[in-house]
């Protein structure tokens, strides 16, 4: 069988070598360890001796040709020697194989109780944005606090389906201060049917007897007149929890819910408990203008003390609303209309409306608010006193 | 704009070497078989044609000698560039190096200055196994007094080179043996690569690999394979551990957040645990999304199965691998 | 040859006072220790000024020396500023080596004092460097360098001294053999009787002299500096001698006889040498006194000198490790 001659490597980091020149010709004989052709690698000269004796069979490459390192490039053999023409198999790289990195030890750390656990670039992004690490949930391992959970803290800025209108000014305070109220303070309601009957008629007639120009006394109106004389006997419904005191207000400011567009927006009658019928006539129909007209001022809109809402108009029966902190109780009334009513035996048709106080649990309870809207009842249902 | 021919590493080095000796009659060589041999790994091939026995400096198999004589020399005003044959033989040279070379400034309060170079190919992926195929920059990095420079590309080792011989510090130049052979352009012209000034090779936005040697073209090869999962690595090459310009390793670390250090030498006790700290103690700190990687040699001598050599140290698929699960972590 | 060397009146009053001086300041040294105002330790001398001196005499003020961690001998007769040294000492800022240095790295760059070394046999290799670059720069000058009969067994040793053959360098190795490798003594640490035969293993000639005769070492040296300088390569040199105190300042002298230590004091060189000068009328004894209070006078002024230096200032901690 022919002698294969293979390409020899000749320094460590040799890969290849170019054939510079055959010394001896095919069909030529050739002795063992003479020089058989002439290679260059990085330029230097070396000659590849024949490993056997014999003719060289074939010589398989040309000069000028790069050939990597053990690859044959000849044959030497008998005359008329079959050549097993074998694949040449150069040197290849080891065949890569995913070999499993060594995996250290995990040692999972637990929370140390009280520390958060985050990423030093989830530590900086709170950091910069003023957003406290405590109150993000992280999706790390073991709960770890990673940058995107940080970020998922922060308002999306992926367009929604549907009109975003941005929650700001007026209508972003009212938002804070009702998630603030409904969070903070546990509300508990009682409701209470008023027959304003009476309190109708001498509102009529007061209306009646107006001067040109003044503005007419609403149901509203005479609720707050009503609300304000209460109160200062009702002292913890006109009142604000602080800490661990309630402040019990001197002044009674009553708020007056107003609808808007945008939204509801309570200005405040200061004194009310000091008003006449006609200064509250004039004050609730002036702040209610200008509410709508967006023309009240920052005072006019705080300091409060207690809250009438009344949706009566929308043709609401009856509804529970939300105080208004730091306020204690808020009185939100609905329809005023004829019902037919029992009265000593008979069926008659009396003007009624429903009137529900919430109050803040934390300040008062049921008997404070059941009391209250007794009393409220006994004087609206008799208001001689609000009308003098 | 005219393209720049493309010589090899060794073939840079050696350019560098003959430029500076034509430059500057105080440099000379020395090291075994370096003359008519032109050196183990050829890079001093035909020098001694040009500048002659007294310039190109054969020496005995005497490396205590070899790095001792060329901190002499240095110290009275010759620009000695020494070569040791094996980084694994550098052991032997270590007390002149270590003890009087570095030091010889320092302990003469200043007084004295050794600007002499010391070659020497390290690394592994001939099957020399143990004694021929170490990288021990990690021990000279560690010494105060000494300048630490390890190029990966021909245009990088030409310019570092120049540089080194021109500093009047003692310079560690260590070459990697697989570099040799692999070219790339390099401009014919006088230029230097600063000392202390790291380089990106390879931008990428998803993390860093900071790498040595011949990792740096390992990982750029990892990189692309990494590019085409979606993956894109930014690598960035210290190019001098010795002063370490840990400017461009910080500000790569805080634009990906993610980075992995790829050495040969075993990982334990090796420079890339200085990297870390260096990251972990710095201004990109803060910016670290994933515990810092590092992807380095086993900790064995290096085997002389070829199979066994080969996983021993960091390869372009293991290091994408690597990169894999940091991207993930 | 005449008895004195051919060397001038004035020249031998001048080794004598260099020999004094050397004394002087080891004891002086010696004792700043033993009060506490030098710490770390020193190696001490005394009783071998004669190879210190005797070799140096021998060459030119721009030839170079490499020295040992016994050095303060080799640093003085060389021409060291003794402010300078005493300062270095005491680990000023204005010592030679900024206070960096201490006694076992004292060097004077500017008189060829290219250093003291704490490692033992640390300069041999240098030495080969420094002589290399003397011969391709062709600047005639010699490097003379200072080893110990311990370092003699350093493999670096014989790397250099074969380097320093074939290459022909301009250097002459001078070994102190003061037989003792810190407690081990030269005859069970070297299988041959002299150090200089292993000149012959490397094919340049070696010679050993009594060490505590100033002349025969300063003959001896000379004659290897021409050598060298003439182009005819290394000499390995050898003075027999010995060192009075301990190998360091924690050397308790367990492993050497009182007997023995008494036995070469009686061989001090600087006395002999002082008893040859004033037998040949070149010393009288006035002149021999004066010798002995005028180098303790500068002595004093040194550490006074020394006194008065500020210490460096951690500002500058990190200073002085790069060029």
């Amino acid at each position: 069988m022919a002698t294969p001659v293979i390409m020899p490597k000749f320094g460590m980091a040799q890969e290849e070598a170019t054939i510079v020149r055959w010394y001896k010709q095919e069909g030529e004989q050739v002795e063992r360890g003479e020089p058989l052709l002439e290679v260059m690698t990085d330029k230097v000269n070396m000659d590849v001796e024949a490993p056997a004796s014999g003719l060289l069979l074939k010589a398989k490459y040309s000069p000028d040709e790069v050939v990597p390192v053990t690859v044959i490039i000849g044959y030497i053999g008998e005359p008329g020697e079959e050549i097993e023409e074998e694949e040449p198999s150069p040197v290849t790289k080891p065949a890569p194989r995913v070999v499993p990195v060594p995996a250290t030890a995990q040692r999972t750390v637990k929370a140390v109780s009280g520390k958060v656990r985050a990423t030093p670039a989830a530590r900086r992004l709170a950091r910069e944005g003023g957003i406290d690490l405590s109150l993000v949930s992280g999706t790390g391992p073991d709960g770890l606090v990673r940058t995107e959970d940080v970020e998922a803290f922060l308002p999306p800025e992926a367009p929604v389906e549907g009109e975003l209108v941005p929650l700001k000014g007026v209508r972003k305070i009212i938002a804070q201060r009702m998630e603030t109220s409904w969070h903070a303070a546990p509300h508990i309601s009682f409701t209470v049917t008023i027959d304003m009957t009476q309190a109708e008629a001498r509102r009529a007639e007061w209306n009646e007897a107006r001067a040109e120009g003044e503005p007419r006394l609403s149901v509203t109106g005479l609720l707050i007149k009503a609300v304000a004389d209460l109160l200062p006997r009702h002292r913890y419904l006109n009142a604000s929890l602080r800490g661990e005191e309630v402040l019990l207000h001197r002044a009674v400011n009553v708020g007056m819910a107003v609808a808007r567009d945008e939204g509801l927006i309570v200005p405040v009658l200061k004194g009310a408990d000091g008003l006449t019928l006609g200064e509250i006539a004039f004050q609730c129909s002036d702040l209610a203008e200008r509410a709508r007209e967006g023309k009240l001022t920052p005072d006019e809109v705080t300091g409060g003390t207690f809250t009438v809402s009344n949706l009566g108009m929308f043709g609401v029966e009856q509804f529970t609303a939300i105080i208004n902190p730091p306020e204690s109780a808020i009185l939100a009334v609905g329809t005023l209309g004829p019902e037919p009513v029992v009265l000593s035996g008979k069926i008659v048709v009396r003007q009624r409306m429903r009137a529900t106080l919430s109050v803040d649990h934390r300040v008062a309870d049921g008997a404070l608010a059941g009391r209250f809207l007794q009393d409220l009842k006994k004087t609206l249902e008799a208001p001689e006193s609000l009308f003098s | 704009m005219p393209e720049v021919r493309e010589i090899s590493y060794s073939e840079a080095i050696r350019e560098a070497l003959t430029m500076e000796m034509r430059r500057d009659d105080r440099v000379f060589l020395m090291g075994e078989d370096i003359g008519v041999y032109g050196g183990a790994f050829g890079v001093t091939l035909g020098m001694i044609d040009e500048f002659g026995a007294e310039r190109i400096r054969e020496t005995p198999i005497s490396e205590g000698a070899i790095a001792g004589a060329a901190i002499g020399a240095a110290l009275v005003g010759m620009r000695p560039v020494a070569e040791i044959m094996f980084m694994d033989f550098v052991t032997i040279a270590m007390e002149q190096i270590v003890n009087q070379g570095a030091k010889l400034r320092y302990m003469f309060g200043g007084h004295a200055t050794v600007p002499m170079v010391l070659r020497t190919p390290a690394g592994s992926g001939t099957g020399a196994a143990a004694h021929h195929s170490q990288s021990l920059e990690a021990w000279l990095a560690h010494v105060p007094g000494l300048k630490v420079v390890m190029p990966s590309t021909p245009y990088d080792a030409k310019g570092l080179l120049l540089s080194s011989i021109r500093d009047p510090n003692p310079v560690m130049f260590v070459e990697h043996k697989l570099l040799y052979p692999r070219k790339g352009p390099v401009p014919e012209h006088d230029y230097e690569v600063p000392l202390g000034l790291g380089d990106v090779k390879r931008e990428g936005t998803d993390l860093t690999i900071v790498a040595t040697s011949i990792m740096v073209p390992r990982s750029l090869e990892a990189a692309e394979q990494l590019s085409a999962e979606g993956i894109e690595a930014e690598v960035v090459d210290p190019r001098t551990l010795r002063p370490l310009d840990m400017e461009t390793i910080e500000a790569s670390v805080k634009k990906t957040g993610r980075v992995m250090i790829v050495h040969e030498a075993p990982v334990t006790g090796g420079f890339g645990g200085e990297v870390a700290a260096r990251i972990a103690g710095g201004a990109a700190f803060e910016y670290l999304e994933a515990p810092i990687k590092r992807f380095c040699g086993l900790d064995t001598p290096i085997p002389y199965n070829r199979t066994l050599e080969y996983y021993t140290v960091p390869q372009p698929e293991t290091i994408a691998a690597a990169a894999r699960e940091l991207a993930a972590a | 040859m005449s008895p004195l060397a051919g060397l001038t009146d004035e020249r031998l009053l001048e080794l004598l006072r260099q020999m004094r001086l050397i004394r002087a300041f080891e004891w002086k040294a010696d004792q700043l220790y033993a009060e506490g105002k030098v710490h770390g330790t020193m190696h001490l001398s005394i009783g071998q000024e004669a190879t210190a001196v005797g070799a140096i005499a021998a060459l030119n003020p721009d030839d170079y020396i490499f020295s040992t961690h016994r050095g303060h001998g080799h640093c003085l007769a060389k021409g060291a500023d003794l402010n300078l040294m005493m300062a270095e000492f005491r680990g000023k800022e204005t010592g030679y080596c900024r206070g960096r240095g201490g006694s076992m790295h004292i060097a004077d760059l500017s008189c060829g004092n290219l250093g003291a070394n704490g490692v033992v046999g640390g300069g041999l290799a240098m030495a080969c460097g420094a002589a290399l670059a003397q011969k391709m720069q062709s600047t005639g000058k010699v490097v003379l360098c200072f080893f110990g009969d311990g370092a003699s067994n350093q493999g670096v040793f014989h790397e250099s001294l074969n380097l320093a053959a074939i290459w022909d360098l301009p250097v002459v190795y001078f070994c102190e053999n003061n037989q003792y490798g810190m407690s081990m003594h030269v005859r069970r640490s070297v299988a041959i009787e002299r150090i200089s035969d292993r000149a012959c293993a490397y094919g340049f000639p070696g010679k050993t002299v009594d060490g505590n005769d100033l002349l025969q070492v300063y003959e001896a040296t000379r004659d290897a500096v021409a050598r060298a300088r003439a182009g005819g390569g290394p000499t390995l040199l050898e003075g027999v001698t010995y060192r009075w105190k301990g190998h360091s300042k924690s050397d308790a002298d367990r492993y050497r006889t009182k007997e023995e230590i008494n036995e070469w004091k009686a061989k001090d060189p600087i006395k002999r040498f002082e008893q040859l000068l004033l037998q040949e009328g070149v010393l009288t004894p006035d002149q021999a006194k004066s010798i002995e209070s005028q180098v303790q006078s500068e002595i004093e002024s040194a550490i006074e000198f020394a006194d008065g230096c500020p210490e460096p200032s951690l500002d500058t901690i990190e200073e002085g490790v790069y060029a």
